[in-house]
């Protein structure tokens, strides 16, 4: 499986990828977080548990650039995020993507890498979708969704993928499927944030958790 | 088959075929954007922009263009901040709409100008010049430049909007890209089938061709010959029985929206 570039400067080994520091955020006068830190390494895996409302997606927005933080900042490879925004692929829980767009699993996937047939073929191997490389788009599963956005973000070399609640709505083996899948994303060196609640798939049991609550991220129990 | 043979039918002929084929090829753009409640507005948008333009002894395709793009200006600006989803975006371009045509007919009454209400309403092939062709030719030209320089960004823009933004690409550009094309196609359809049949020509082969297509590409090459043979078929059947072209072309489209195979399975 290919190694891609991670940073255009390398950071130093021990160096976070991505870097949160007092990161805040609220909308109007409510307070949705507060004095968030946290360092993503090269090859990570960090799960993000907290109930519905606590600020899951909302982190992950602030993490992709999505949203400007009311205080604090966000940074990749050490610098700023504009300009490199499109190194951190946020696969969101409710995707606005068009799935009745008139396009193919490999051109949708293609899309992410400028139509490299190469990055595509090996980004939807990785997933476990190339079978799939010729179906419409319309024609997949939810799970199958999932699946293809992480490839997508796969093709276009993101150096982080954060995938938000990529468990809701699926069924078990799904899940276990997609737990699977991050599992081994992580240990070839793609570095991954996601969010969840709920149980979890059993691949991803033993991996450590941080939890939201109130506004705050703090280290979670392992289950 | 005598009315064929004519030279003089030849521009209406050509501007027939030529309105077929740059409609529905724009049309297949903004219906996979999810701009065609948009592009309605900016269609009658034009009535105004023209009759000040006429007022002022201004190029019409300059007034035309300016009245479809501020009126999407204005929708834009009176949208902002209203929620998304909600349905009260469909009701402010409605509106918009509605004034826009109305403004256009106090304006024609009001500055007592000479215009052909029923010419630009409903286009009028049998008056149509060279310069319309030239206009309809220029649109198409910009039109294919544009595929093909940013057909990856169109891409985007259609299938995953929010993801396009997150990748950074010009949006805000590519939208007003959009929107100005469409202001031109617009206009210069208007002798053709005129503004407020041109919809029909916009959407209905872009509906029959893109629930069968696996690609834009594919769908875009379809929707060219389809729209080409409702212009020239409308057409010639306008002439042969003496019936107006533009509207006639318009309930021509009706039965394309027939034309939807069952959904293939892949599993």
């Amino acid at each position: 499986m290919g190694h891609w570039p991670r940073c255009f400067l390398a950071p130093p080994v021990d160096a976070p990828l991505l870097q949160a520091r007092q990161l805040a955020f609220g909308y109007a006068k409510t307070a949705v977080l507060r004095s968030i830190n946290l360092d993503v390494t090269n090859g990570s895996c960090t799960l993000i548990r907290g109930d519905n409302g606590a600020g899951k997606s909302t982190l992950l927005q602030l993490l992709q650039g999505k949203l400007q933080p009311t205080a604090g900042w966000v940074r990749l490879c050490g610098r700023p995020l504009k300009g490199q925004r499109r190194r951190l692929a946020l696969v969101p829980q409710a995707p606005s993507l068009r799935w009745h767009y008139p396009i193919t699993l490999a051109g949708l996937v293609g899309l992410g890498c400028g139509g490299h047939p190469q990055r595509s073929h090996t980004a939807l191997e990785q997933v476990g979708l190339a079978a799939l490389a010729k179906a419409p788009i319309a024609s997949l599963s939810g799970g199958q969704r999932q699946r293809a956005l992480i490839a997508r973000a796969l093709a276009r070399q993101a150096a982080v993928l954060l995938l938000d609640e990529p468990f809701a709505c699926l069924d078990n083996r799904s899940r276990e499927q997609l737990g699977a899948l991050i599992q081994a994303l992580a240990a070839d060196g793609t570095a991954v944030v996601l969010t969840a609640h709920g149980d979890l798939p059993s691949s991803l049991e033993q991996v450590p958790q941080m939890h939201l609550e109130h506004g705050q991220l703090g280290p979670g129990d392992r289950q | 088959m005598n009315v064929l043979m004519e030279p003089w039918w030849l521009i209406p002929f050509l501007l027939a075929g030529l309105c077929g084929l740059v409609c529905p090829l724009l049309g297949t753009l903004l219906v996979v954007q999810q701009r065609v409640l948009t592009t309605n507005l900016m269609a009658y948008a034009v009535l105004p922009g023209v009759v000040i333009a006429k007022a002022l002894g201004l190029p019409e395709l300059l007034g035309g263009m300016g009245g479809a793009i501020g009126a999407v200006l204005l929708a834009e600006l009176l949208m902002a901040g209203r929620p998304s989803g909600s349905g009260q975006a469909e009701a402010v371009l409605n509106t918009v709409l509605a004034a826009s045509l109305g403004l256009g007919v106090l304006l024609v009454q009001g500055l007592e100008l000479p215009v052909d209400l029923d010419g630009l309403l409903f286009g009028d092939l049998l008056v149509a010049g060279p310069a319309d062709l030239l206009r309809l030719l220029a649109a198409l030209a910009l039109l294919l430049l544009v595929l093909r320089l940013r057909f990856h960004q169109l891409q985007w823009l259609g299938l995953d909007p929010e993801g396009a933004a997150d990748i950074e690409l010009p949006l805000r550009g590519l939208r007003l890209l959009m929107a100005a094309l469409t202001a031109l196609v617009v206009v210069s359809a208007t002798a053709a089938v005129g503004l407020a049949l041109v919809m029909a020509l916009i959407c209905a082969p872009s509906l029959a061709v893109l629930s069968r297509a696996e690609s834009l590409a594919q769908a875009l090459r379809l929707v060219a010959g389809l729209g080409v043979g409702v212009g020239v078929t409308g057409c010639g059947l306008a002439l042969g029985f003496n019936l107006p072209p533009g509207p006639l072309m318009a309930c021509f489209c009706l039965p394309l929206l027939w034309l939807k195979p069952a959904p293939r399975s892949w599993d």
